[in-house]
């Protein structure tokens, strides 16, 4: 309001003093543009010397916070133990508030969103925040101190067990690799993967379908999906993906919606979109397709086998009869042990540990789970 | 020196002007403050990548694999990609945005300009998410099929499924439509109707009359249409990322390939350390390159405005 009636003003005096004297008015003029080129730069000048000022303290705070964070969360943890057990145990279950930020991996989104529901059914004081960006970001987003739990697919990695986190196995889930729902074929050797990912398979007509051309949709570099799909195979950095997508949705639209296409996505977030391949352990010579030289898969393929059996066998999945499951932990980590973690993460983490949280994974996960 | 004036005395006049004119100019100097803070930021965090990798690696090495063992850092795949990805835009684009506004400036009755002009307001007006959706499911499939068919017999083609290089530019291409249509519009508007009449009295057709009269005196101003339009592509990240493909790779019209806003978008979550930085490298050139573009642009709105001055 009142800047308008002033803007108003302004403009009439202006004319009026145009009508008066012109001389003086120019000459005005001139110093007028002097002084406010003058007042510009010096408000430049200051602006950006206020603004890397704030970016320097702002950072160097987040810096000094999160070394004071991990302070107090060695000696939370000590007079944590105490009252540990309260969230944890039964009395105050209905008094429990704050929030639970988490952030990480798209193709656990299914899961996290169904156990936080429940979680804040539960609590329904807490509120629960998801982000899903992808497994790195969200181990990058929990180093930062901007989520509590960061959601991964895959294990963490020695530089981020360095930084102080630490990794909760949550659940193991398969990986599973998707086509187009009209493609005929229906199984795939661990070789035949490889090769289709390594770029050596451009057909689906080598693999016994129709004339069709493979396309390779894969996610991008920070997906835990990714690693854990490359490590299961013993590609890691090989693959030559035709697409990168940024989500296990998009990879699924994506194969949905491209003849020929192939993908892999977390087993859970499958959905009738697409159709999951039977992965064959067994190296198989149909449609005359010779055997894939013979030294090679059984190297540092067997192994990768025996380690993808490993977790699988940890998970509980028996591998059926030459069949096999490229499966990926679903982990959440933390900064620091849980029990040095804020009330309501503690109590996050009981309540997945709970029989409750169990059956939610289970019924999502399937019963080959247990 | 003053008169006094109808609204108010001469000394509360002065007062109001003195304030009216600082918050003219702190409105001004915000979108300075702002320009100047982001050219500052994207340069401090752009150089020290640059330092360390060594210029040489990023703008001419091709291999780009920050998550490796061995980091490897080469942008100019995603260099070339951006650029050409533009330019291919603008080769589409700039022939039916020029001729749509030749079309609305010369030749349309003022119905069927209507009709056109509020379809070109609505393609402004459109989420770029919308954009590359609509390529995504409605584009890519054509492509795909037609990339099927130019490659039926050839070996070693990766298929991309149609995302690719040239959904990317197609996409583009009708994102830069609105700038450019309005911008050319603008320009063959402000052509002196006594250039028109000369040529007609020649015995020029009308056709003849626009390609050979009107659309040369507007040259400045469509230069600019073309200027803005390849910034506008440029900067694109949103519609690109879901129709290019997103694989670092050669750019070619039927490759998947990486933008330099792509890279920025779908890396900057996760990336940490030298990869970080390296991103705010790419950055820096992003800001480079459209930077190079506005002087262009200065430089043709000058050249028109010393033409029709």
């Amino acid at each position: 309001m009142r800047g308008e009636g002033a803007a108003g003003k302004k403009e009439h005096s202006g004319v009026v003093g145009a009508a008066g004297t012109q001389e003086t008015e120019g000459a005005e003029k001139g110093f007028h543009r002097r002084k406010v080129y003058l007042e510009m730069l010096a408000l430049l000048l200051a602006t950006v010397w206020a603004g890397y000022a704030l970016c320097r303290v702002w950072t160097e705070g987040i810096e000094q916070g999160q070394g004071i964070e991990q302070g107090q969360g060695i000696e939370q943890g000590h007079s944590g133990k105490g009252k540990g057990e309260g969230p944890a145990g039964d009395g105050m279950q209905g008094r429990l508030s704050g929030t639970v930020r988490m952030a990480g991996s798209t193709s656990m989104e299914e899961v996290v969103w169904a156990l936080a529901e429940a979680f804040m059914e539960k609590y329904p004081d807490v509120t629960v925040t998801v982000e899903f960006v992808g497994s790195s970001a969200g181990a990058e987003a929990v180093i930062r101190g901007s989520a509590d739990i960061g959601n991964l697919s895959r294990s963490i990695s020695p530089e981020e067990e360095m930084l102080g986190l630490v990794e909760n196995k949550v659940a193991v889930s398969g990986i599973a690799v998707c086509v187009d729902v009209s493609n005929p074929v229906a199984e795939l050797t661990r070789g035949q993967l490889e090769d289709i990912y390594k770029g050596r398979i451009t057909d689906w007509r080598e693999l016994g379908g129709e004339e069709l051309p493979v396309v390779t949709v894969g996610r991008e570099a920070g997906s835990g999906t990714r690693e854990a799909f490359e490590d299961a195979l013993g590609l890691k950095d090989q693959c030559a993906y035709a697409n990168e997508m940024d989500s296990t949705g998009a990879v699924m639209a994506r194969v949905a919606n491209t003849p020929g296409a192939i993908g892999y996505i977390s087993s859970d977030a499958a959905n009738g979109t697409v159709r999951i391949l039977k992965l064959t352990d067994r190296e198989t010579e149909e449609a005359g397709e010779p055997a894939e030289d013979p030294g090679k898969p059984s190297g540092d393929g067997r192994e990768a086998v025996g380690s993808a059996e490993a977790s699988v066998a940890d998970g509980g999945r028996p591998a059926g009869q030459g069949e096999y499951v490229l499966s990926c932990p679903y982990i959440m980590v933390t900064k620091g042990e849980i029990c040095a973690q804020s009330a309501p993460v503690q109590a996050w983490f009981a309540f997945v540990r709970s029989r409750e949280g169990q059956d939610i994974l289970k019924r999502i996960l399937g019963p080959a789970d247990e | 020196m003053y008169t006094s004036s109808v609204i108010g005395s001469r000394k509360r006049g002065a007062a109001a002007d003195k304030a009216a004119g600082a918050v003219f100019f702190c409105c001004a100097a915000v979108s300075v403050a702002a320009v100047a803070a982001i050219a500052f930021y994207i340069i401090l965090s752009g150089l020290p990548a640059l330092g360390e990798i060594g210029m040489k690696e990023i703008l001419m090495e091709r291999v780009w694999k920050p998550g490796a063992e061995r980091q490897r850092f080469g942008v100019l795949n995603m260099i070339l990609a951006s650029v050409e990805g533009t330019l291919l835009a603008a080769a589409i684009g700039m022939p039916i945005g020029v001729l749509t506004a030749v079309f609305l400036a010369e030749v349309s009755g003022p119905r069927a300009a209507g009709a056109v002009r509020t379809a070109v307001e609505l393609l402004a007006g459109i989420p770029s998410v919308i954009y590359g959706l609509l390529g995504a499911y409605l584009l890519t499939p054509l492509v795909y099929k037609l990339e099927r068919k130019l490659f039926a017999g050839s070996q070693g083609h990766q298929y991309t499924g149609g995302a690719n290089l040239l959904s990317a530019s197609l996409v583009l291409a009708v994102m830069i439509l609105p700038t450019v249509i309005n911008v050319s519009e603008a320009a063959i508007r402000r052509v002196p109707p006594d250039i028109r009449a000369a040529s007609l009295a020649l015995g020029a057709s009308r056709t003849q009359t626009i390609f050979r009269a009107v659309l040369p005196a507007a040259r400045p101003g469509i230069t600019a249409a073309m200027v803005l339009g390849l910034g506008r592509a440029m900067g694109e990240a949103t519609a690109i990322l879901l129709v290019a493909g997103n694989s670092v790779n050669f750019p070619l019209p039927f490759r998947s390939v990486r933008f330099l806003t792509a890279a920025i978008v779908s890396e900057m979550g996760y990336a940490y350390g030298t990869h970080r930085q390296v991103l705010f490298t790419v950055g820096l050139i992003l800001f480079l390159f459209i930077m190079l573009i506005n002087v262009f642009l200065n430089r043709s709105l000058k050249k028109g405005a010393g033409q029709s001055g």
